[in-house]
């Protein structure tokens, strides 16, 4: 075995599965909350991501600073979405709200080209931009940082959930709102925090993976697609799936690329996709449900 | 605003067609003009791209015109849109030709639309310049297309005659966008790597804007690579890879295709485009003729020339110099743009071969403090 190869390539499958395992999330939570699948969830990433590069640009203020605007402004836009795009729906079937979630992305998109333009913009880095060699294996420093932040997150977000009150209440609108309702949740305002919480996940991303990928409005587009594909690896509506199902997708893809085909590399994502949704349709982490009457 | 767009356009042609044909009249009563062709997009998606080649082949216009015209005629140049399509321009071809009885035409840039208007510009035996850079167009047995632009299969092979002369490297590694534009490239690399002696030690490919390239790069490493070529089309593509070749720690060199020294990726990518070589179609200030275009071009429109039109400007100034020595005669036409060799140009020394390809060389550039840097002039010969 070639261990520094084998290690570089699981250190970027590790950073690239981060990511997917951020955005994946977002998705699953709002499933979760209300049923539907978010198709703007790429565009999660792709908003902070230009917002974040206008601050820097605008305003000469601690990388710090930017990221707590970012983060603030993508919960409050998380807010604006489901009022505009899910609440006015909210009583309709699942269809019309999936439609008019890609009606957002697509807006979205073009809203990004009318107002940033369509060069691609760089992001500056917060770490330095030369590679770490530890025992002979290259590491960019932004990929420790995508990869410690992603379980920060993550451990956060078990707190939270877990742990508080106000998570706790998001746990049982999502089992089942009638009940929470009954129980005196206020589940309108419980949808809304979980959709300001999906949306901040995407600014974490977008953050996260700005400074690598450079910031461009289709940049959400195929990042969401295999965000989606993790999720359903991993058992659609579970969270440790999709985290799992994310940062599993990422490895495949690298080591996939270079011991079978680098062609095909975006191709084993979806190839993944086709056998679990054959052999095990529930996912990794899925259990079987029946279908409910 | 499509609408107002479309009009503002349509304006905006009739208004010029009004003036040129106003001025061509006037010449006429002088001494008779010359009518000559030109189908560039003026509505429709390359309407952008349309208004810097009319940008480009006005101000040749202006300057052929403004010496005396071709043997005391003054020129009149006939636009047509092509409406960003190919049936527009075979449309805009028949228009041309048939309503407008041009004598030559400055046709289009796009490949797929050059291919669209082929046979019939074979049919009516007319001389038609063209910007398409896909080899095969010049290789169909037309003998009346005639290219201003440097072809695919010249990046290609300057690459390798520059691995092969200058950096005396022998083992090469190639990674291509699997496009069809990389996959073209790729292939040609990877033949005349084989006709040059060269060894392609590894072929990896992509998909157009992936975002991680540790696997396709550690793999070119691994298999020992002197060089990597990278054929990308697009430019953030190229940045990507610039700069994870550079935290890989730059293991080899790395030869790129024009996509790597443009101003796009070079943007993005900044330190680690450093040190980088790349091919360029041509580079800015290179020659004396490029130096007068950029002068000319800012005093006229007051700002910089695209480097992709200037072809429409070249291509006007070759067929005039062949109308002079030839008259209006169409098949005399084409030996005299045959027959041209050694002509200065915007985008570098044209000599014409019996398949009708202009330019034969390419600029390689290494890039220093965030701009290319000429090293090398590379004339890959007539083939």
């Amino acid at each position: 075995m070639d261990w520094p190869t084998n290690l570089q390539m699981l250190t970027a499958g590790l950073a690239m599965g981060s990511i997917y395992a951020l955005v994946a999330l977002g998705f699953v939570l709002i499933f979760n909350a209300v049923g539907v699948v978010n198709f703007a969830q790429g565009e999660f990433v792709m908003v902070p991501a230009f917002v974040a590069v206008w601050l820097m640009d605008m305003l000469k203020i601690p990388f710090g600073l930017i990221y707590l605007i970012t983060v603030i402004f993508m919960g409050i836009f998380g807010i604006v979405f489901q009022r505009v795009a899910y609440y006015p729906l909210r009583n309709r079937t699942f269809l019309p709200v999936i439609i008019s979630t890609i009606g957002v992305s697509i807006f979205l998109r073009n809203g990004a080209q009318v107002v940033f333009g369509a060069e691609p913009l760089l992001m500056h880095r917060p770490t330095p931009p030369n590679v770490l060699k530890i025992t002979g294996v290259f590491v960019d420093p932004q990929y420790i940082v995508i990869i410690v932040c992603t379980l920060a997150l993550l451990a956060f977000q078990y707190f939270f959930f877990e742990k508080t009150s106000l998570g706790k209440k998001m746990q049982a609108t999502a089992q089942d709102k009638e009940m929470a309702r009954l129980l005196g949740i206020r589940v309108a305002t419980m949808i809304a925090i979980t959709f300001a919480y999906s949306s901040i996940l995407g600014a974490a991303a977008g953050i996260l993976i700005g400074p690598i990928f450079y910031v461009t409005k289709e940049m959400g587009g195929l990042l969401g697609l295999k965000a989606f594909c993790s999720s359903i690896v991993g058992g659609f509506g579970s969270v440790p799936g999709a985290v799992l199902g994310g940062i599993f997708l990422g490895i495949v893809e690298v080591f996939a690329a270079y011991y079978i085909s680098s062609a095909y590399r975006d191709a084993f994502a979806f190839i993944m996709l086709i056998l679990v949704l054959l052999f095990r349709p529930q996912g990794f982490f899925g259990e079987k449900i029946a279908q409910k009457a | 605003m499509l609408n107002t767009k479309r009009i503002l356009w349509v304006t905006l042609f009739s208004c010029t067609l009004l003036a040129t044909i106003g001025g061509g009249m006037a010449a006429a009563a002088a001494g008779g003009e010359i009518r000559i062709g030109f189908t560039p997009p003026i509505t429709g998606a390359s309407a952008s791209e349309g208004s810097f080649q009319i940008k480009a082949i006005k101000l040749a216009l202006k300057e052929i015109n403004a010496a005396g015209g071709v043997n005391g005629k003054q020129i009149n140049l006939i636009m047509v849109d092509n409406q960003s399509s190919n049936p527009g321009a075979l449309a805009a071809l028949q228009k041309a030709v048939e309503q407008e009885k041009v004598l030559a035409l400055i046709g289009v840039v796009k490949s797929t639309q050059v291919l669209a208007a082929s046979d019939a510009i074979k049919g009516y035996g007319i001389p038609t310049f063209i910007g398409g850079t896909n080899v095969t167009l010049t290789r169909q047995g037309n003998p009346w297309l005639f290219r201003v632009r440097p072809d695919d299969s010249i990046t290609a092979l300057a690459m390798i005659k520059y691995i092969k002369e200058d950096l005396k490297l022998s083992k090469v590694g190639v990674l291509h966008d699997s496009d069809a534009f990389g996959t073209g490239g790729g292939d040609l690399v990877e033949t005349y790597a084989k006709e040059y002696g060269l060894t392609v030690v590894r072929r990896e490919k992509y998909t157009t804007k992936d975002k991680d390239y540790t696997a396709q790069l550690l793999s070119v490493k691994n298999a020992g690579a002197e060089i990597l070529i990278a054929y990308s089309t697009n430019p953030e593509d190229a940045a990507v890879i610039q700069r994870q070749y550079r935290q890989l720690g730059s293991p080899f060199k790395f030869l790129g295709s024009p996509a790597h020294q443009h101003r796009d990726a070079l943007n993005l990518a900044r330190d680690a485009a450093e040190g980088i070589f790349a091919i360029a179609d041509f580079v800015p200030g290179q020659t004396e003729a490029n130096r007068k275009y950029a002068e000319d071009y800012k005093k006229e429109y007051n700002e910089e020339y695209d480097g992709l039109s200037a072809w429409t400007y070249d291509g006007l100034k070759i067929l005039v110099n062949a109308i002079k020595k030839a008259g209006e005669d169409r098949a005399k036409i084409q030996e005299a743009i045959l027959a041209t060799q050694g002509y200065q140009g915007v985008l570098g020394t044209f000599s014409f071969t019996p398949n009708g390809d202009g330019l034969h060389e390419v600029s390689v550039v290494q890039i220093e403090k965030g701009t290319p840097k000429l090293l090398k002039i590379l004339n890959v010969g007539t083939k």
